[in-house]
């Protein structure tokens, strides 16, 4: 009995490691038209695999239908497993790899290399190693030298993911969903900074001009946009047509925080950066970035600062650090792009550049640094004056294949990028990644019977130390300006202003169309926000963020008033000590304001009104906002106003806007304003 | 419960027989003719025997023959508390006391009555007075040592037990509670040893061991502690807060699969513990199954609708079951119940601003 268990197992053992069967009449006499397509299938293949450089993926699809017929040669399983370790679907590699050694050991120089790949695509750290350190360089290979390097690099690369993988971080990835993927690639997601709108590359079938790229057989990348539907999905994409797409490859590389500028890359002149601007509803035709920025080499991405006055882009131009590095150029200057230093860039690649709403934190993807595998995408902070050293975002967002092109939102919660995996819609797909934060400890509860002549226990509650919360610092200010008159949407210009520094950080204009603006503001600045359009009365808004203020996102339509008599304007940003009437030095930029507005309108008259809460005595509050109003005045006066034009009131606590039962309706009533008597 | 009633009337029984059998010798002595020593001493034997009605009449007797016999009201007040009718109790001790105000047994014995009726401020004045009058009786030291533990007044309950200690050494409970007070005071090496003696004394007296336990993993001892928790309970396999005490144990060193098993037969032992039931939650959550974690989180909240802990373990069961809304209320509910994380959690998971 067991002597026939045992032939049988001996049987099963034999028949599970397959020799090598050739694509022969020998082996397929039988079968002489399954032949003859298969050699067809292979040669066809071949031609492609052939090529200098090789098109793997369109050898692909051939290897594969003579694979069908005839699953056991060595050959062919190599070539299909080199074929998916160039396309999108890598870790596929493996398993051909794994058989084509299995029916012959020497079925390729480079076999243990590849199976190294092979493994190394599948996270399979320790057994890549293996293969690696017994991989050698094929015969004839000229520079032995970079072999090893890159075999040292692999093995290093293979420790950083095992590190990576035993720490995984807490993300959920989701798929975009239909509304973005198709079944083409979907790459390169760029978002506002409120996630309400997002701009992405496709190579789906309804591209502009509709050809295909003979090089890689789809069609040429063309940009979309959809936007985020009340229900948090997307909507379906469209296609942003002229002028922006052409015949030819067009592609997001970067978003303004704002959605009011895009950064597109096209393949002229080695690869450049154009910018797009949005007017209205349409998108202007890109234009060059100019020559601090583009060169023969080749520009691939780009991000603005969230006061988009500096741009850092990505470029393969001679003297950076080695492969692509990143460089940081200011739009309004006239002096050359810096490169960023070894914090940032390695001998290696940089690539998918981003910087974060709060205007600190930028991510990037790097084949140096710790990566797990080609490019991994890693964060770098700004802080005393320098980048801090990038920290990996680790696994699973990370992989051993390339990830590039993340963006995140300004809240921090949302990252997006593009990815193959088993739950796409087709070839690459965008996917939201949900940043869960560090894991968050479960709480037990005991209790015991500490006297020994009571029954009744006493409570414990074992509490876990409190975790580090990072939550992003900027608030994100946006709403709709309006023509208070006729209630319409209206293009406006919105300055952030450092009101310690009586500067203006960054200017932006609401849309034509919509009126919508979003400006990001990060902490630690007290900021003025003056919304301004010729003809009307400007408005303005205060926002004082101490360093460290917690992400919060603000909505704040603002009607813009016409020049009326009897029309009052709350101004905001102007300060005084507590309790009395002295005018803070913050106070100047908006008193400019009120000085340029009264030189530039020679008729118009107005009343300054001081105005405070219901707290205190009632006869102090008069006489002190009769004061703050009178100082306004005054600081007019010395600065050439016919102090004619101009009367002063104090109302006290009798004209409130807001009630006076809560510490935010008080700060509203507490308040300088001004009313147009004449003009 | 038993072992505490069946203490307090060993304790009672031990004065109030002291004080019979004094009296019996001086009733040898005395004149034949005298009724209500008589009355009395028959008192003393039916209340020996249990026989507590029958006692009472006795000493109802006694007293009405003799209504200056202080001892008698003293014993009769020592039969009321047993028939827990603790108002007359309470008047028959003011009575001894006012005929014999340096009883320190009347004191006692009226301290153990007022604690039944929960009037314990009163009742640590007469410990203490009992205490005054007779610095060598442990059990007046060790009871408002008690009292003091359940105000939370520490060293002040250390106090007393450690004169409990000094009047008695072989006192197995005073250890005990000194023990408690000690890990109270996070002295937990003093608590270990204090505990330790306890079972030494008494090594019945198995609360010590759970509670030896509990300072163990407290001190980072895990493995002492969960020696400990396996001692009780090859000893004794009824109690939940033992299964339940052990679990948490054994997922602090990480053992989640043990702590569930534990947890689970506490729940068998007592469905409606609902520390239990939430503390599986939290094994569930490392173990990452979310649905379970949930359901027992659930079931935590439906024993108690008021338990923050289970609300804020039921949030991250939700959130990583991907139901955000709940998840967010959940994590506020258990805010609004004092857990201030649960605010944490809310804000850091963007609650409210999807």
């Amino acid at each position: 009995m067991h002597k026939y268990l045992l032939a049988f197992l001996l049987l099963s053992a034999t028949a599970a490691s397959a020799q090598n069967v050739e694509f022969s009449k020998d082996q397929f006499g039988n079968d002489k038209d399954g032949l003859k397509t298969a050699l067809k299938e292979i040669k066809a293949g071949d031609e492609f695999y052939d090529l200098d450089p090789p098109r793997y993926e369109q050898a692909l699809p051939h290897y594969l239908a003579a694979q069908k017929f005839n699953p056991n040669n060595a050959q062919l399983n190599l070539k299909i497993g080199e074929s998916y370790l160039h396309s999108g679907f890598k870790p596929r590699a493996l398993e051909y790899l794994q058989k084509a050694y299995q029916l012959n050991p020497d079925v390729d120089p480079r076999i243990h290399y590849l199976l190294g790949r092979g493994l190394h695509l599948n996270a399979k750290w320790d057994q890549a190693i293996a293969e690696y350190k017994r991989a050698t360089p094929a015969a004839g290979t000229k520079n032995t030298a970079a072999f090893t390097q890159d075999i040292q690099k692999k093995i290093r690369e293979c420790e950083n993911g095992r590190k990576l993988a035993a720490k995984p971080s807490r993300v959920f990835i989701d798929n975009a969903g239909p509304g973005v993927n198709s079944a083409y690639a979907d790459y390169g997601p760029v978002i506002t900074a409120d996630e309400s709108v997002i701009l992405f590359t496709s190579r789906r079938d309804n591209s502009t001009g509709g050809q295909k790229d003979p090089e890689t057989g789809g069609f040429f990348e063309d940009v979309y946009q959809s936007t985020r539907t009340g229900k948090g999905e997307w909507s379906p994409a469209r296609n942003l047509g002229e002028p922006v797409n052409t015949d030819g490859h067009d592609a997001t590389v970067g978003l303004a925080p704002d959605g009011q500028r895009l950064l597109v890359y096209l393949e002229e002149n080695g690869g450049d950066l154009n910018e797009a601007n949005l007017r209205g509803a349409e998108w202007r035709k890109p234009q060059k970035l100019g020559s601090r920025i583009n060169s023969k080499a080749h520009e691939s991405s780009a991000a603005y600062t969230p006061d988009g006055r500096s741009l850092y882009f990505v470029t393969d131009k001679e003297g950076g650090q080695g492969g692509r590095d990143i460089y940081k150029v200011e739009l309004e200057g006239r002096g050359p792009a810096v490169n960023l230093g070894s914090v940032i860039n390695t001998q290696y690649g940089e690539e998918g550049v981003f910087l974060h709403p709060d205007g600190k934190t930028m991510y990037f993807s790097s084949e140096g640094h710790n990566s797990m595998g080609g490019y991994d995408i890693f964060k770098s902070v700004y802080q005393n004056g320098k980048w801090s050293a990038p920290e990996n975002l680790g696994w699973p967002i990370n992989t051993p294949d390339d990830d590039v092109f993340f963006v995140i939102s300004a809240s921090g919660r949302h990252g997006y990028y593009s990815s193959f995996r088993d739950d796409g819609l087709g070839s690459k797909d965008i996917y939201q990644i949900t940043f869960l934060g560090p894991e968050k400890p479960p709480m037990l509860s005991q209790e015991d019977q500490l006297l020994a002549s009571r029954v009744q226990p006493v409570k414990e509650t074992l509490l876990a130390p409190p975790v580090a919360i990072a939550s992003a610092q900027v608030t994100i200010l946006k709403g709709v300006v309006t023509e208070e008159a006729s209630k319409q949407p209206t293009e406006a210009t919105i300055d952030v202003i450092d009101n310690s520094l009586n500067q203006i950080i960054a200017s932006f204009q609401s849309n034509a169309q919509s009126g919508r603006y979003l400006v990001s503001l990060p902490s630690g600045v007290n900021y003025g926000i003056v919304v301004r359009k010729e003809g009307y009365l400007f408005h303005s808004e205060n926002f004082d963020l101490p360093a460290g203020a917690a992400y919060s996102e603000v909505v704040k339509d603002i009607a813009l008033k016409k020049l009326d008599v009897g029309v009052k304007v709350v101004l905001n940003n102007i300060f005084f000590d507590t309790g009395k009437a002295t005018l803070r030095k913050e106070s100047t930029g908006e008193l400019e304001r009120l000085q340029k507005l009264l030189a530039e309108t020679p008729a118009l008259r107005l009343e300054i009104s001081g105005h405070t809460d219901n707290v205190g005595k009632a006869e102090f509050n008069k006489d002190l906002s009769q004061r703050r109003a009178q100082a306004v005045v005054d600081y007019l006066v010395t600065k050439g106003i016919d102090k004619a034009r101009l009367t002063s009131f104090g109302y006290a606590d009798t004209q409130p806007v807001a009630t006076n039962t809560t510490a935010t309706g008080r700060q509203l009533n507490r308040r300088t304003e001004f009313k147009v008597t004449g003009k | 419960m038993r072992k505490i009633t069946l203490l307090s009337a060993t304790l009672l029984l031990a004065v109030s027989a002291a004080q019979a059998q004094v009296d019996t010798v001086r009733a040898t002595t005395l004149p034949p003719a005298q009724l209500a020593e008589k009355l009395y001493n028959s008192g003393v034997a039916k209340y020996n025997q249990k026989s507590y009605r029958a006692a009472l009449q006795d000493f109802d007797r006694a007293l009405a023959a003799k209504p200056d016999f202080a001892k008698a009201y003293y014993n009769r007040a020592a039969v009321r508390y047993e028939l827990k009718d603790y108002q007359p109790a309470i008047q028959d001790y003011d009575q001894a006391i006012k005929l014999d105000p340096n009883t320190f047994g009347s004191y006692f014995g009226r301290g153990q009555v007022r604690e039944a009726l929960k009037q314990t401020a009163e009742a640590e004045q007469d410990y203490g007075k009992a205490t005054e009058l007779k610095t060598d009786y442990a059990p007046a030291w060790y009871y408002r040592g008690a009292l003091r533990f359940e105000k939370a007044e520490y060293a002040a309950a250390k106090a007393d037990f450690d004169a409990a200690i000094k009047a008695d050494p072989t006192y197995a409970y005073a250890w005990h509670d000194r023990g408690s007070t000690q890990r109270q005071l996070n002295n937990l090496p003093a608590a270990i040893q204090d505990y330790s003696q306890a079972l030494k004394l008494q090594p019945e007296l198995l609360p010590a061991l759970l509670n030896r336990a509990a300072t163990r993993r407290r001190s980072g001892d895990l493995k002492g502690a969960l020696q400990d928790y396996n001692d009780y309970l090859a000893k004794k396999q009824d109690n939940a807060l033992a299964y339940t005490n052990r679990g948490s144990t054994r997922y602090e060193q990480g053992d989640y699969k043990g702590a569930v098993e534990d947890f689970g037969r506490a729940v068998v032992l007592d469905a409606g513990y609902a520390f239990a039931w939430n503390n599986r939650a939290a094994a569930y959550l490392k173990l990452e199954d979310y649905k379970r974690a949930e359901a027992d989180a659930s079931k935590a909240i439906s024993l108690n609708a008021q338990y923050a802990e289970a609300y804020l373990n039921r949030g991250h069961a939700r959130e990583m079951l991907r139901l955000p809304d709940a998840a967010c209320q959940d994590w506020r509910k258990a805010a609004e119940l004092g857990l201030e994380i649960g605010n944490t959690h809310a804000a850091n998971a963007g609650c409210g601003a999807e």
